[in-house]
């Protein structure tokens, strides 16, 4: 059947073609956004898991207010099975220690976004894995800060302990505001937090003989200690005896019998990766020396404590030091 | 930016690895959201000039893309990388979903129908790694060919417990036109994130190599580590993929 087609009035052709200019400034509107940068258009389509915690406790970030801080997005949260998503191969480090829960959350100033910081609060369970994460990463240079907590400022870092908390406070750039903001970011959290009662007993960090050791450099070993995967949770610190350098470190574990047993692996473990054993009648009860790559390791047990020096120069600052730390075991005095 | 220059002018110039119409592909490391001055991502400096030359040899166009740890666009924006690319004239590309596509490399073990960015590589027909030296936690040092991680898509954190492995397969799955592993200042501590100054040593070294695997081994150097104390390094020589004894290649340097 034959059609017709009606005439095309002036008024279509009008619609028609602004239709045309529309969708053209579109198209020109999409690759002018597609040749520039713009960070707003990307992000993950679902924010990383991990639950926030307690409102107004340390690891409630959207809680803390801070005045003269501008929130830069919203807080973070990250558990055991996601903290690599925002530390990647740095994840397991804290793994080891106990880790439970990660909250950021970034700032900045008002008024300038490029002058911000983040804050990292890690929660490690107990004090000592708080303490391990703190001291395994301490900075040389870093210099201790009255804030009313154990902290130090490395560079314009922040790094803070307290309880069972570690935090990082990471800046954007040298900027006296900033470190000013950054500080009273962590007297606000620090504020929320209060400090660990004081644990019974004696701790590690005590019974390492003061004379020669370098106090910032007492750390809690987490895993894989000296190399040896059998060797965990061992407090080390460094020592300058008569000129030369040693490690000293001391673990105190469940019983006697896994103290000795320890002893015994971490013993297999040297002679394993190339030691010789030393034989003596100076070494402290039951222990065993060995010379290895130019360095001396002595390991013993004394009750429930493993003990031993690492690293040290000579065979009589391994001996000297062996025999001091010995002493200050609970019955191992002479 | 002289490193640069010079180090390329010492193996012929650009040109001798790049040709007019060329697409080129940088691959980043924008791994962390965090500043540049912390080292832990690719200079966004070095990056510009990079571009910068790409460009003026006469590529078509320079792509750069990652797929980072944090979420893109902090990482991008805050590490530097997305501007200096804005400005120097290349095309920034974000690890879209549907730029993932299930991969096996042959004869590797992890890397099996496993999901890796391919979108960016699109058209592309020249490569190059572009990433700071760094210690790291796991591997024991972060360099080009740990770089090609951030290809790698789905929860491939999972790949830690056999991180040797993995880096060896991942220089399996990229032959790179060029590497370029900057050591002007290295990362000695506290890698990959660090966190600090105090954890960069001006090392003074800017690396430029076809051989990633050579490359790598020099960059050891700089962590005061030899290529015996990272395993990866044995594994993808003994691949072929690479030489662990930089030394024989005999590499030219250039002092400025």
């Amino acid at each position: 059947m034959p059609t017709t087609q009606a005439p095309i009035s002036r008024a279509q052709t009008l619609s028609g073609a602004a239709i045309l200019l529309v969708l053209v400034a579109v198209a020109l509107g999409i690759l002018y956004k597609q040749a520039h940068y713009d960070p707003l258009s990307w992000g993950r389509p679902t924010p990383p898991p991990g639950a926030a915690g307690p409102a107004g406790g340390p690891l409630d970030l959207a809680g803390l207010q801070v005045p003269g801080l501008t929130p830069l997005g919203p807080p973070e949260n990250f558990n055991a099975q996601t903290l690599s998503d925002k530390i990647n191969g740095k994840a397991e480090l804290y793994l080891s220690a106990g880790f439970k829960a990660l909250a950021t959350r970034r700032y900045h100033l008002p008024g300038d976004p490029q002058a911000w910081f983040e804050a990292f609060v890690f929660d490690q369970g107990q004090d000592q894995g708080a303490f391990s994460a703190f001291s395994t990463q301490r900075r040389n240079q870093g210099r201790a800060l009255d804030l009313g907590a154990v902290a130090h400022l490395s560079g314009t870092s922040l790094f803070i302990l307290r309880g069972p908390y570690y935090v990082e406070v990471i800046d954007s750039g040298d900027a006296p505001a900033l470190t000013e903001a950054m500080q009273a970011w962590a007297k606000a959290w620090l504020a929320l937090t209060p400090a660990s009662a004081p644990q019974a007993g004696q701790s590690e960090l005590d019974l390492f003989p003061p004379e020669g050791l370098e106090r910032a450099s007492l750390s809690l070993l987490a895993a894989n200690v000296f190399g040896c995967d059998k060797l965990d949770q061992v407090y080390a610190g460094s020592y300058q005896l008569n000129g030369q350098e040693a490690t000293g470190f001391i673990s105190r574990r469940a019983d006697a019998a896994q103290a000795q047993a320890l002893a015994s692996a971490y013993a297999e473990f040297l002679l394993g990766a190339g030691g010789r054993e030393e034989p003596g009648q100076d070494l402290p009860q039951g222990g065993r020396l060995f010379g290895i790559m130019g360095t001396y390791e002595l390991v013993f047990s004394q009750g429930t404590y493993l003990a031993g020096v690492h690293g040290a120069e000579d065979r009589q600052t391994a001996l000297d030091l062996g025999q001091r730390i010995f002493e200050r075991l609970p019955g191992g005095q002479p | 930016m002289a490193a640069l220059r010079a180090g390329l002018q010492a193996l012929g110039g650009l040109e001798s690895f790049l040709q007019k119409g060329d697409q080129v592909l940088i691959k980043v490391n924008a791994g962390f959201a965090t500043p540049p001055n912390l080292g832990a991502t690719t200079n966004p400096e070095l990056l510009a000039e990079l571009i910068k030359q790409c460009l003026a040899v006469g590529a078509q166009r320079v792509v750069i893309t990652d797929n980072p740890i944090n979420d893109p666009q902090s990482c991008f924006t805050l590490s530097g990388i997305g501007q200096a690319v804005q400005s120097a004239g290349g095309v920034l590309v974000p690890p879209l979903e549907r730029y993932f596509r299930p991969t096996t490399v042959e004869g590797a073990r992890l890397i099996r129908d496993w999901p890796v960015l391919y979108g960016p590589f699109e058209g592309v027909n020249k490569v190059i790694g572009l990433c700071p030296v760094k210690d790291h936690h796991r591997s024991g040092a972060s360099m080009t060919m740990k770089n090609w991680y951030g290809l790698l898509g789905g929860r491939r954190n999972i790949f830690h417990q056999d991180i040797h492995t993995i880096i060896a397969e991942l220089a399996m799955l990229v032959r790179p036109t060029l590497v370029i592993l900057d050591g002007v200042v290295s990362m000695i501590s506290n890698g990959p994130t660090g966190g600090s100054p105090d954890d960069l040593k001006a090392t003074g070294t800017l690396i430029i190599s076809t051989d990633q695997v050579a490359a790598d081994a020099l960059g050891a150097t700089l962590l005061d580590k030899t290529p015996a104390d990272l395993p990866f390094i044995g594994q993808a020589a003994a691949l072929g993929l690479g030489s662990a004894d930089w030394r024989s290649l005999k590499p030219a340097q250039v002092s400025l």
